[in-house]
């Protein structure tokens, strides 16, 4: 059987323009033979990015106190803060069995099962918001100009708190997905929850007091690494795909292999 | 006068063309049933402007569904003569009606050539019929 080639990339925090900068040249850049790109990074100062059919007009007014920076992506939905979060990019080169217009439902599905399941592994009620109960009281609505106060179906909801929403962008070339994963309430924004704050309100006080049995004391490295494992799992269950250790470990060298213009793949394939 | 999906032209990519008539060079440019149906509650679209020219092949809008946007790639080359400025606040007709009430623009032919490059409605619905 044939697998295809996917490499990791680790990117160091960058602003808002060069990350979305990255994520576009990665996605145009994308060939039938190249390999599948996960991208997990981060940002230099905390960033909203903007839905696609957003505008900044719509920023409401006051909102967060204006401490942080602005920037489009390329994929739909509603704006993100980016501030004790994980964030990641996916491109997958046009394929013909993952369609050509609309959502990759099964590409959205599988990846937050896999970080569901996991979360379930280290104790955290997650589920899908399709399977959940969430109410209106948590502004549960699609029109909400932030993607986390928004819900979809396979949203992955923590009670009632919504911890990670995807996004796609579709081009010629391939499929683009953008996620955000919450770790940590963001100072700029303390109405949404991170997956730590959400173990810590689930601690129930034991005999001894109480307990943090289940509250993975990690760094945001460690979940960053826990979360690209998972990433990686729901990766392969959509597209048949082998991970190869790259040496192009970051996207400025993979950047720099597309600017050079090699008709070889990145990666090798690895049969 | 009602299109019919059997007498269009098509993109790979799920877009339509109907053939000018006689003596005319305007065509009418929408989205298949089969793209309304994988793009599933279509919650915005843009449009081109009047007047401005693309190419066969060339994006001319884009469409935002479940968080995912997908571009629109035009069928042939031509001018923007009338676009159907309504359409993205009433989605819901591409639902109802994608090959008439749904059109999306209408273009001046530039090169009448280019439709022999495009997939009549057999070879469209094997297409489809393979996803």
């Amino acid at each position: 059987m044939h697998f295809k080639p996917a490499i990791v990339l680790i990117d160091p925090p960058m602003s808002g323009s060069e990350n979305m900068s990255i994520d576009e040249r990665l996605l145009a850049s994308a060939k039938p033979d190249w390999p599948i790109i996960l991208r997990i990074y981060a940002w230099n100062f905390p960033t909203l990015s903007l839905g696609h059919f957003q505008s900044e007009q719509e920023v409401p007014h006051g909102l967060f106190g204006g401490r942080f920076a602005t920037v489009k992506r390329k994929t739909g939905g509603g704006a993100i803060l980016h501030d004790h979060e994980i964030t990641y990019s996916i491109v997958i080169p046009a394929d013909e069995q993952m369609g050509e217009k609309g959502p990759s439902e099964r590409l959205y599905r599988s990846v937050h099962s896999s970080i569901r399941d996991g979360l379930r592994d280290l104790g955290l009620d997650a589920e899908f918001h399709e399977n959940g109960t969430c109410t209106r009281d948590l502004s549960c609505d699609r029109d909400s100009f932030l993607c986390f106060l928004r819900r979809s179906p396979v949203d992955l909801i923590v009670n009632q708190h919504k911890i990670l929403g995807s996004a796609q962008r579709r081009s010629r070339t391939g499929l683009l997905q953008h996620g955000s994963f919450l770790i940590r309430r963001s100072e700029v924004l303390d109405c949404l929850s991170g997956v730590h704050d959400l173990f810590a309100s689930q601690m129930q006080p034991d005999s001894s007091g109480w307990t943090s049995s289940t509250v993975p004391a990690w760094s945001v490295e460690e979940w960053q690494a826990w979360t690209c494992g998972k990433i990686q799992r729901g990766i392969e269950d959509v597209t048949k795909c082998s991970w190869v250790d790259s040496e192009l470990k970051d996207s400025s060298h993979i950047l720099r292999f597309v600017e050079v213009g090699s008709g070889s793949t990145p990666a090798a394939t690895d049969d | 006068m009602s299109i019919k999906p059997e007498s269009l032209k098509y993109l790979d990519s799920h877009e339509w063309v109907s053939v000018p008539t006689e003596g005319s060079d305007i065509a009418t440019v929408g989205i298949s049933e089969f793209a309304v149906t994988q793009l599933n509650d279509l919650v915005f679209m843009s449009l081109p402007s009047v007047g401005q020219e693309i190419r066969a092949g060339d994006e001319f809008g884009e469409v935002e569904s479940v968080k995912a946007v997908s571009p629109m790639y035009c069928p042939v080359s031509g001018t923007v003569v009338e676009i159907h400025d309504g359409l993205p606040d009433q989605l819901e007709i591409l639902n109802q009606d994608p090959y008439n009430a749904g059109w999306i623009m209408k273009i001046r032919v530039k090169d009448e050539s280019e439709f022999g490059g495009l997939l009549d409605w057999q070879a469209y619905k094997k297409l489809c019929d393979s996803h």
